[in-house]
């Protein structure tokens, strides 16, 4: 699944997968705004076919985070 | 008017930033304070607007000094702020909570003069709408007119305040002693929701970008007692959305006005009266009182026509650089507004489409002309078009580097980028781009 989610992440944010790792947060780089936010859960619901709620959409501030929260759904 | 006698609201809070909270006698304090380095000779300042507390009070007392301001997105990439200090030569630049001297050349400036804002921005754009005071003030009285704000209100900011609509927040606010939370966060972060619940606050205002943020993050499925009214303007939000917020506010024992306005006329033009919402979902409203809404050529309802709008809300005029900053009034309160609408059989407005070449990229004021002239400085051959949220740059050739010049300036996201190549540009007969027929053909 990881891989999966760095696919999303490369193709929502425009950025290279090599700096994609758990650490990477929201704000803390420039392509990771909230405008490139908004478009990244769009991209996840569809690649996961998936509805995010609001709290899940307002956590996901990591790479980390953003696959913890995917897979909860995923096992739901 | 808003910016003298702030002390006359006492120890009522005037602004909350983070921890940090000022009441109005305090914040009267801090511009005497403030004031009290300055020069009284009238002044020409760019001022880096940021959700601050120190930004206000620098703004606030630049205004009772009766200087002449710049106002310019703090956030802007260095090489774009310098173009514009390179052309209008400030005396002064604020930034960072730090006054600083830039110029010593002599400016010629309208005694008049006080608000310089931007067409466009986010972009840096150097082009500039000319206001006064006056025009300030009687906007500001306009919306106080329709707007139910009180001194027991609570509003955080969504918008930034180099932005004619989030600078008119802080105006109507500070007139009536109500409360401001500085906030910067985006309305999709933890921070800002932390706030406005801890704050309870009552007003909240937003561009078409904001709503359908909302509404993605499902704000519409939940309840929000303490939310007086919200306020909607820059753009037009799509008819669905209006309906669905209008519901959601008379659920909820709110009121949502969608309104109409442009910095060219200080803010705000025209407002929809929450209670013609769901009748009239798709106008504009009725122009503010005191500004008259007309179409240029016809009164026949239905007929389209580009919007004017006559009120003393007008700005002077159109700046490009500090040559053109000792002109007096050049509209006498008429503006062309670009817009082209229709009215109806009640007298209701509502826009159909835009003459002039501006889209809005994610709730920002863009213009694509502005866009074209900066990559021809790079290619040949090049015509940039775009509807909302989307811009595409047509090349004649095969070009490389586009998307990233653009993103590197202006910070543009890449999903709303697209550039076709080696597609030819086309031109109408009297060899002007065609941009409509490109639209047709590309987008």
């Amino acid at each position: 699944m990881q891989d999966r989610v760095k696919a999303v992440f490369v193709k929502a944010l425009g950025i290279d997968e090599s700096i994609i790792s758990d650490e990477l947060k929201y704000n803390e780089i420039e392509q990771w705004d909230s405008v490139a936010h908004m478009i990244l859960i769009g991209e996840i619901e569809d690649a996961f076919d998936i509805m995010l709620d609001t709290d899940d959409i307002i956590d996901m501030s990591s790479f980390a985070k953003a696959k913890e929260i995917i897979s909860k759904y995923l096992e739901a | 008017m808003f910016e003298l006698n702030l002390g006359r609201f006492k120890d009522k809070t005037a602004l909350c930033e983070g921890e940090k909270s000022v009441s109005y006698e305090e914040l009267e304090s801090l511009c005497n304070s403030f004031e009290s380095e300055l020069p009284r000779s009238k002044q020409l300042v760019a001022i880096q607007m940021q959700n601050s507390i120190d930004t206000i009070v620098a703004y606030l007392s630049f205004l009772r000094l009766n200087y002449a301001l710049i106002c310019i997105d703090a956030t802007l990439n260095e090489s774009l702020k310098d173009e514009i200090y390179k052309r209008y030569k400030p005396n002064l630049i604020y930034k960072n909570s730090q006054l600083s001297r830039y110029s010593d050349v002599k400016i010629d400036i309208y005694k008049n003069l006080s608000l310089l804002l931007s067409t466009s921005g986010s972009t840096g754009s150097p082009k500039m709408v000319k206001l006064t005071k006056e025009n300030i003030y009687h906007n500001t009285i306009s919306i106080l007119k329709y707007l139910p704000i009180t001194k027991r209100d609570r509003t955080i900011t969504t918008l930034p305040l180099y932005y004619s609509y989030g600078l008119s927040v802080i105006h109507t606010h500070l007139s009536v002693g109500a409360t401001i939370v500085l906030n910067s966060d985006s309305i999709i972060s933890k921070e800002f929701w932390e706030s406005f619940n801890l704050h309870n606050i009552t007003n909240l205002n937003g561009v078409p970008y904001h709503y359908e943020m909302l509404k993605r993050i499902g704000f519409l499925k939940k309840e929000y007692r303490k939310l007086k009214f919200l306020t909607q303007a820059g753009g037009k939000l799509n008819k669905k959305l209006v309906q669905e917020f209008a519901l959601w506010a008379e659920k909820n024992g709110s009121r949502f006005y969608v309104m109409y306005g442009q910095s060219e006329a200080t803010a705000r033009i025209a407002y929809l009266e929450p209670d013609k919402i769901f009748e009239k979902t798709d106008s504009i409203g009725r122009a503010i009182s005191g500004g008259k809404l007309s179409l240029k050529n016809t009164n026949i309802p239905y007929q389209e026509d580009e919007l004017i709008y006559e009120g003393k809300n007008v700005m002077l005029g159109y700046a490009k650089d500090f040559n053109e900053l000792s002109r007096g009034d050049e509209l006498h309160g008429r503006l062309d507004t670009g817009d082209i609408g229709y009215v109806d059989e009640d007298g209701y407005f509502y826009i159909t489409g835009r003459s002039k070449r501006f889209i809005k990229l994610f709730g920002n004021r863009i213009n694509l002309d502005e866009i074209e002239q900066f990559l021809n400085s790079y290619y040949k051959s090049i015509a940039v078009i775009g509807v909302d949220n989307s811009i595409m740059v047509v090349t004649a050739h095969h070009e490389e580097g586009i998307k990233e010049k653009l993103m590197e300036r202006y910070g543009f996201h890449h999903s709303a980028l697209h550039v076709k190549h080696s597609e030819s540009i086309i031109f109408k007969d009297n060899k002007k781009v065609d941009y409509q027929a490109m639209i047709e053909r590309y987008l």
